[in-house]
């Protein structure tokens, strides 16, 4: 692999959706940076045990959260030095090393010595929303003007960010959505994410909302609010790469791209999952069983599940061909570049392949999908296509159905 | 049928010992032996009357055992019905109050069901019998089932013994069931026998009535054998076992005996009685009645009503049962699809069991291959579903219950289809109808007075007719109707059960077949029909279930892709619409690296949810959906 993911997972505090892997500290934590270092140990510790170092150097890294911005730079700085002398920096492309940013745990400072002495070079600010009400709403440890000088001090010194927000919040009425997209437009980042908020079972929200119910939007008000992103990031010169993601040219997420070609990739840190060999380990969410599993990789242990008891880390055996092939479907799908039908042919067979184009044809007449000749035109012709993809917004709307319906043939 | 226990297996042994020692079971003159059957509207005591003579004889323990020992399945437990006829062989010391002395009798008590749909298991198990007990509860007086049983009873010319029991409660008024008994089946109160199986009261008056009142069976021991087969059933370890009747001559291990029926021939490997427990005794007499194991491959070997005889003497045959006649029928199909082979081999087995149901393979486009099911009623057929579940684990989905309709078409000849699944009759028929057919009964309702206004506008709104309306004493009225099968077996009877807050009784019997203006009406989504949903109603209730479909269907059915349209429609007139708006939404915001293993999983799911769906054109209905929809 040429991609390693780092997970960070301190947060001031938990966001009410939110069920990620997540160590939050409290406002006032004395021992935080004891905490945070020990995690750092071990962190490194686990880079310098990888059993498959890179064949070539690393392309991208990302540090995700929890809230990265968190992290005191000299822990930063220690990772980065674990990678780069576990697998080397690739020279031949420029690496792009993205950090998650959360407004309002940084300084300009901080940004600075974070791009000058890590060398991230890629921001992904989470921003989530345009409104004070919906941020505390949403447990969110920041306000609004947090969020414009976060924006400020990252557009002095970076070309390459990206701004996250989430739709169909509650309370979130058509208009309001406008207004915040026509913020984030404003803001021009480099990238935006959009992500249709989820109710997790055991989350805040999960026990206060329904899905659909007010005060959340309905189903199709939720339609409504992907479709207006869509046309309005696009109107304003961003392509609408993956069915969350929006850049404007040149500024995809390389990183991320990785994930939805279904491409190898390291990583490090609880509850992270990595894809190495074919082979996806998932960490435990438990620090303590993370520590475990990280001792039982530095003695050499074999990273088997039987060997990992204990840890509560799965390691799933190597994909299956099956695994493969459902996963590149569901991955490639994602993308406006949709899946490569030519690539897929020579990956799986003819047969599986003309399955497959027979699948995504039963939502052609519907508008859902689109074939594409090798010039990436529609053409309605089956011999021609190239790529098949789901149409933008209609297809990507209901892109659960047509994958799962894909599943169920090939 | 629950392994025997260890004590139970104990007094197996003790038993086969007494026997032994007298060498008598083989040596009962038939003076000496009585058969009868208990019969009962359901809840009047009659399964807790069984329990108490089978203590009464030591033939069970008395608190040992199950509740309700004869009701053997599932089922029947928890529903406190009796579905299957069972048989127990008792023995009884009756004194002579003259000079002490006394005299072993043996008595057959044959259980039999006391649900409308079961009176042909009642009729079987009575051509065994003698005599029997009328059970009526002395709190509710005589109910539809006690008239539809008396009639059983009497028409067969059996000695008919009144049973009152429950004389205990508060509120059981004897004299008065007394007198409904004169006045409807002109029986002497001085010959009703007051009893309370709960409290043993009057208990020891029974069997000394049944010996005395009931005549001893009418066969004669020097002719050749005729035993009447009343049942049989596959036990796994055994293979098929027959019960049965010896009606003339007598049977043993080792004899080589012939079925009327079908002139094969078996070994004797096993007879004995039910005590009530399979008891080997070696050999059956007459009079007697018992099992029989022969070596029979499978139950359709053993008819029903068939005749056995021995080999080498031909016999005249048995006068028989009238085949069980199908009121109700409905399609059964394997819940999952793909399941087919697990359900016929289910069905082939419980079949064996009851051989009241018809069942034929069948294809429908919206579930597969499955089975025509002909049932003597609906409890039947929720019975039948139920211990397809239970005894055989094969989850099914049933089809809306249909009744046999008769169509006939103008075609030269007058040719007549008879429909027993709506889906066969075309939609729109090449040929002009000449007359619809649809079956009726002949209801009988026995109601407290006051609700007799409500019962009498239930009827008319289910298109009957008065035939009788007339008080059984000052507080009961009996209501007789004529009404169409189909508008009895959708819910009537839970109707009449709560409108008089389940104080009236209803009893139904086959009244042939009556000219009606009949019309199908279709299900289509997006313009297709789907064969299982449709349905033959009158003319008149054709709108009314329409709407009811569509809207059930309107619940039950996810968003799709597109707009789907449901409709009714009687030919090509649309009755009912209602359209379900295209799904605008399922998508999965987020999914990075962490993540992939759990989208896949959320995915496979549904794709899971997917393959259980059946296919209209374009629509999907998952299976679930036509199991909610069929749901009754």
């Amino acid at each position: 692999p040429t991609a390693a993911y780092v997970h960070l997972p301190f947060c001031k505090r938990r966001c009410h959706y939110c069920d990620f892997p997540i160590v939050a500290l409290g406002e006032s934590s004395s021992n935080a940076g004891s905490t945070m270092e020990s995690y750092v140990d071990l962190v490194c510790q686990e880079i310098a045990a990888e059993r498959s170092p890179s064949r070539g150097a690393l392309q991208t890294v990302f540090f995700g959260g929890g809230t990265p911005s968190l992290i005191p730079i000299p822990l930063l700085q220690r990772i980065i030095q674990a990678l780069e002398a576990k697998h080397g920096f690739s020279r031949d492309a420029p690496m792009e090393i993205s950090m998650e940013m959360d407004p309002g745990t940084f300084s300009r400072d901080y940004l600075t010595e974070a791009i000058q002495s890590c060398g991230i070079n890629r921001v992904s600010l989470g921003v989530q929303a345009f409104d004070d009400d919906l941020l505390k709403l949403c447990g969110r440890s920041h306000c609004l003007d947090d969020v414009f000088q976060s924006i400020e001090w990252i557009k002095d010194s970076l070309q390459n960010w990206s701004l996250d927000l989430i739709s169909s919040l509650p309370h979130h009425t058509l208009a309001s959505w406008r207004k915040s997209l026509e913020q984030a437009i404003a803001a021009s980042p480099a990238h935006v994410s959009i992500y249709d908020l989820q109710i997790e079972q055991g989350t805040k929200f999960g026990n206060l909302y329904k899905p659909g119910m007010d005060p959340l939007p309905s189903d199709d008000d939720s339609a409504e609010f992907f479709k207006l992103g869509s046309s309005m990031l696009r109107e304003a010169g961003y392509d609408h790469y993956e069915i969350s993601n929006y850049a404007r040219k040149g500024f995809q997420c390389r990183h991320n791209l990785v994930y939805w070609k279904n491409q190898g990739y390291y990583a490090y840190g609880l509850g992270s999952t990595s894809f190495v060999d074919g082979k996806r380990v998932k960490r435990s969410k438990r620090m303590r069983e993370y520590a475990k599993f990280v001792e039982a990789l530095a003695a050499g242990s074999p990273v088997l599940p039987e060997s990992l008891e204990g840890s509560r880390t799965e390691a799933v055996l190597p994909e299956s061909v099956e695994d493969r092939i459902l996963d590149t479907v569901m991955l490639a799908l994602r993308l406006a570049e949709g899946i490569d039908l030519r690539r897929f042919e020579a990956e799986f067979g003819s047969e599986l392949a003309g399955i497959l184009c027979d699948g995504l044809a039963e939502f052609v007449a519907s508008g859902n999908v689109v074939f594409l000749d090798a010039s990436r035109e529609c053409t309605a012709e089956r011999a021609g296509a190239v790529y098949g993809r789901l149409t933008d917004p209609n297809g990507f709307l209901v892109s659960n159905e047509i994958i799962s319906r894909l599943f169920c043939l090939v | 049928m629950a392994a025997p226990n260890f004590s139970r297996r104990q007094d197996h042994a003790k038993l086969w010992h007494r026997i032994q020692q007298l060498g008598q079971c083989t040596k009962f003159p038939v003076s000496l032996i009585r058969n009868f059957s208990i019969i009962a509207h359901i809840d009047h005591g009659k399964s807790t009357l069984a329990d108490r003579l089978l203590e009464l004889t030591g033939t069970i323990q008395k608190g040992k055992g199950q509740p309700q020992y004869l009701d053997k399945l599932q089922v029947e437990r928890e529903r406190g019905i009796t579905v299957k006829a069972q048989t127990a062989t008792m023995f009884y010391d009756l004194k002579n109050e003259d000079d002490g002395s006394s005299e072993q009798y043996l008595l057959n008590l044959i259980d039999t069901p006391g649900h409308v749909d079961f009176s042909y298991e009642v009729s079987r198990s009575l051509a065994a019998c003698q005599g029997v007990l009328l059970v009526v509860d002395a709190t509710q007086g005589i109910q539809a089932q006690t008239v539809a049983n008396f009639y059983l009873a009497f028409e067969a010319n059996l000695t008919i013994i009144p049973v009152i029991n429950k004389i205990d409660q508060a509120t059981a008024d004897p004299e008065r069931v007394k007198a409904q008994l004169k006045t409807m089946f002109d029986l002497e109160p001085e010959d009703a026998l007051l009893t309370s199986a709960k409290t043993g009261q009057g208990l020891s008056e029974v069997l000394p009535a049944v010996i005395k009142r009931i005549p001893p069976p009418t066969g004669r021991c020097h002719l050749p054998l005729r035993m009447l087969i009343l049942d049989s059933y596959f036990d796994e370890y055994r293979g098929v076992i027959c019960n049965g009747a010896v009606v003339d001559g007598s049977i043993k291990k080792g004899d080589r005996i012939a079925s009327v029926a079908t002139g094969q021939t078996y070994d004797v490997l096993d007879t004995g009685i039910l005590h009530p427990e399979l008891t080997s005794t070696g050999m059956l007499q007459t009079g007697q009645v018992g099992y029989l194991i022969a070596g029979l491959k499978a139950t359709q070997e053993a008819r029903v009503g068939d005749t056995m005889h021995h080999a080498n003497v031909s016999v005249e045959a048995l006068p028989g049962f009238k085949p069980a006649k199908h009121m109700v029928f409905a399609g059964i199909y394997p819940a999952d699809g793909s399941d087919f082979e697990a359900l016929a081999q289910a069905m082939e087995r419980l079949t064996c069991n009851d051989a009241s149901v018809s069942a034929t393979k069948e294809t429908s486009a919206a579930l597969g291959i499955g089975f025509r099911c002909g049932f003597l009623g609906l409890l039947h057929m929720d019975v039948f579903h139920q211990r397809l579940e239970q005894e055989f684990g094969a989850q099914v989905i049933a089809t809306a219950p249909t009744v046999p309709y008769i169509f006939e078409f103008q075609d030269g000849s007058c040719s007549k289809l008879n429909v027993q699944n709506p889906a066969l009759l075309p939609s729109q028929p090449a040929q002009k109808i000449v007359s619809a057919m649809e079956p009726v009964v002949v209801a009988t309702i026995i109601t407290p007075s006051e609700h007799v206004g409500a019962l009498i506008t239930l009827c008319s709104d289910r298109r009957g007719e008065q035939l009788e309306f007339s008080y059984i004493d000052s507080q009961r009225a009996l209501l007789k109707y004529r009404l169409p099968l189909r508008e009895v077996v959708v819910d009537f009877y839970s109707v009449l059960k709560s409108i008089t807050s389940g104080y009236a009784s209803f009893d139904y019997d086959d009244d042939g077949y009556q000219e009606a203006d009949l019309v199908k009406v279709d299900v289509l989504l997006n313009g297709q029909a789907v064969d299982a949903l449709s349905t033959i109603v009158h003319q008149a209730k054709s709108v009314r279930t329409g709407r009811e479909i569509v809207d059930k269907l309107k619940k039950v059915l996810d968003r799709q892709m597109f707009e789907v349209t449901i409709q009714a429609a009687v030919g090509s007139k649309v009755i009912a619409r209602e359209s379900i708006s295209a799904l605008r939404k399922n998508v999965l915001a987020k999914c990075y690296g962490g993540d992939v293993t759990r989208k896949r999983k959320l995915l496979d799911k549904q794709k899971e949810g997917k393959k259980r769906m059946k296919r209209f054109g374009s629509v999907d209905i998952p299976q679930e959906a036509f199991h909610d929809l069929l749901k009754q």
